[in-house]
């Protein structure tokens, strides 16, 4: 169904130019959106590989803290862990790509600390504790710097697949939508034109038929 | 046997001879065993429910084996101090929860909690106690002796006052909630108060024996703590502070091997009187999991040098120290068999994971 304009070639030539740049556009966000599924695909698979090491390590980790808590009562472990000595600080910035706002945690000093060789990290003595408890706290400490990445990179695949539909929305807008209409409304004007130049020119012969014949 | 033994001695015989029938209710090789092959929990509990156990199970939820534990070594505190002469022996493995009750108070106090859910029960003095006194509520002069100390070794390190008759001061409370604590200090303080405690309660016992049996744990915490000090390259400094000065292992044997490779370790501990547990170990020493062995083998040692040294005494202490051990130790047992067979470890894993030191 075309647009509803006036066919004047005033609107001609408007829609000729809004034709154009809706093709460039078309071909500009297509192009976008190509690239953006390219990126979401190994960000995809950075993200699965990623993923599949975090949940590794976080399995170790709990079988660790599986293997102190057979070693100590479960408020024993309560109690040796209550008081953290260590928080974990990031700070989050942000970073484009494509156009799409992603974010980016940067562990802060403190933060990177945590996943080190600090003993600070330990908030109990040692006498009443299990050795145990030292590997499991060691274990889940490994994993804090991959959470991070993981939870940046999932973010990111996430606000890129909001893209990726928003851009493929916007294409298929274009594709199916605008452009057709405007080519029809294109069509439509370029028709009624050349109708109205046929009548014109129709009028304009019988008018000089009429002026031979000498009939007015 | 000195006079003063003789004394003591005297007094414990119909204690001993209770005690004698109390370890043949200690779980043997073949239970555990049969324990370690069940394959369902309610299968373990039907086990434990036909041995002394059966009065912590009723009434329990299979996945609530904490608290199974708990009312077993509950019942067999009050067991015992039924007819022990002097609950002092009994206390001796109490204070140990009371040690436990004032960390979680501290901590909880720190964080500004309650703590609910890390309470032990079975200190010698009530939990509600211990955090009413943590929080300036109450003075320390109704407590016991070791848990004035332990209570007042918290509050000096926290810089809240010690006194009994220091008045409730939410001020300084206040403070303490403004600022960050040392967990580590803090349970050094309370951990050399706790040994302490145990020291002098040996002392005031008067067992020669059990005076050993307290050096060699303290020494075997010494070694572990040593060794742990090393693995986390936390220095000098934090082994000076995490060392318990009641062993015969002297600190200065510690700083001495702290830059040392663990075959010198192995060689010095070889010259001393832990020759046999050492050697045992050093097949496992570049493991990664070396000290949890040493762990494991020294509560071994431990139990087996108490069962060897009591077996000979017939009336003193020392059985009824050394009963209470063996329960420990299987109660230790029975939760690293209980925890493994709820989270499915595989029995071999639980196996080897076993102190092996009940009876």
């Amino acid at each position: 169904m075309e647009l509803r304009v006036s066919p004047t070639r005033m609107q001609l030539l408007q829609l000729k130019r809004k034709l154009a740049m809706a093709r460039r556009g078309h071909k500009l966000l297509k192009d976008k959106r190509d690239e953006l599924m390219r990126q979401f695909m190994e960000l995809v698979e950075s993200v699965r590989e990623l993923r599949l090491e975090v949940e590794g390590k976080l399995s170790r980790a709990m079988k660790d803290f599986l293997i102190a808590r057979m070693q100590m009562s479960s408020s024993e472990i309560g109690v040796s862990v209550l008081y953290p000595t260590r928080v974990l600080d990031f700070e989050v910035a942000e970073s484009s790509t494509m156009g799409v706002t992603v974010p980016q945690f940067n562990p802060s000093d403190e933060g990177d600390q945590a996943s080190g060789e600090s003993s600070e990290m330990y908030p109990y003595g040692l006498a009443m504790t299990s050795a145990e408890l030292d590997t499991a706290i060691d274990s889940l400490a490994s994993v804090m710097p991959l959470l991070l990445r993981l939870a940046e990179r999932e973010k990111s695949a996430e606000l890129l697949a909001e893209e990726i539909e928003r851009t493929r929305r916007r294409v298929n807008a274009l594709e199916y939508v605008l452009i057709p209409k405007l080519e029809e409304t294109i069509k439509f004007i370029t028709m009624k034109l050349e109708e109205v130049e046929r009548g014109n020119l129709t009028r304009l012969m019988k008018v000089k038929e009429m002026v031979r014949g000498g009939g007015v | 046997m000195t006079t003063s033994d003789l004394q003591i001695g005297q007094s414990y015989a119909y204690a001993v001879a209770r005690i004698r029938q109390a370890e043949n209710g200690l779980l043997d090789r073949n239970r555990i065993a049969r324990i370690l092959d069940a394959s369902e929990m309610s299968e373990i509990l039907r086990i434990l429910g036909e041995t002394e156990y059966s009065w912590a199970v009723s009434d329990v939820a299979a996945t609530d084996y904490e608290a199974i534990l708990t009312r077993e070594l509950e019942r067999v505190f009050r067991y015992v101090s039924q007819f022990v002469p002097d609950l002092t022996v009994v206390d001796l493995f109490r204070m140990k929860y009371d040690l436990h009750n004032c960390k979680v108070a501290f901590r909880a106090l720190a964080l500004g909690v309650d703590g609910s859910g890390l309470w032990s029960p079975l200190g010698t003095v009530s939990a509600a106690e211990i955090w009413r006194a943590a929080t300036l509520e109450i003075g320390l002069d109704g407590f016991p002796k070791h848990a004035r100390d332990l209570l007042g070794a918290g509050l000096d390190h926290l810089q809240l006052g010690v006194s009994g008759d220091t008045p409730a001061d939410d001020s300084r409370l206040e403070q303490l909630a403004d600022r960050p604590i040392d967990p580590q200090a803090l349970d050094a303080v309370l951990d050399r108060a706790y040994f302490s405690s145990l020291d002098e309660a040996v002392y005031q016992i008067g067992s020669s024996l059990l005076t050993k049996l307290l050096r060699l744990r303290v020494d075997l915490v010494n070694m572990t703590a040593f060794l742990r000090c090393v693995r986390l390259r936390r220095g000098l400094a934090a082994l000076r502070s995490a060392f318990i000065p009641f062993g015969d292992l002297p600190l200065e044997l510690f700083e001495k091997l702290y830059n040392e490779p663990v075959e010198t370790f192995v060689r010095e501990m070889s010259m001393s009187m832990y020759d046999s547990l050492i050697s045992e170990w050093s097949a496992f020493s570049k493991r990664k999991d070396a000290v949890a062995i040493l762990e494991r083998l020294g509560r071994r040692y431990f139990t087996e040098m108490c069962s060897a040294s009591s077996a000979a005494v017939f009336f003193g202490p020392e059985p009824i120290a050394s009963y209470l051990i063996a329960k420990e130790n299987e109660i230790n047992d029975l939760r690293t068999i209980l925890v493994g067979k709820a989270n499915g470890l595989d029995t071999e894993s639980i196996r080897e994971r076993l102190s092996g030191a009940y009876a």
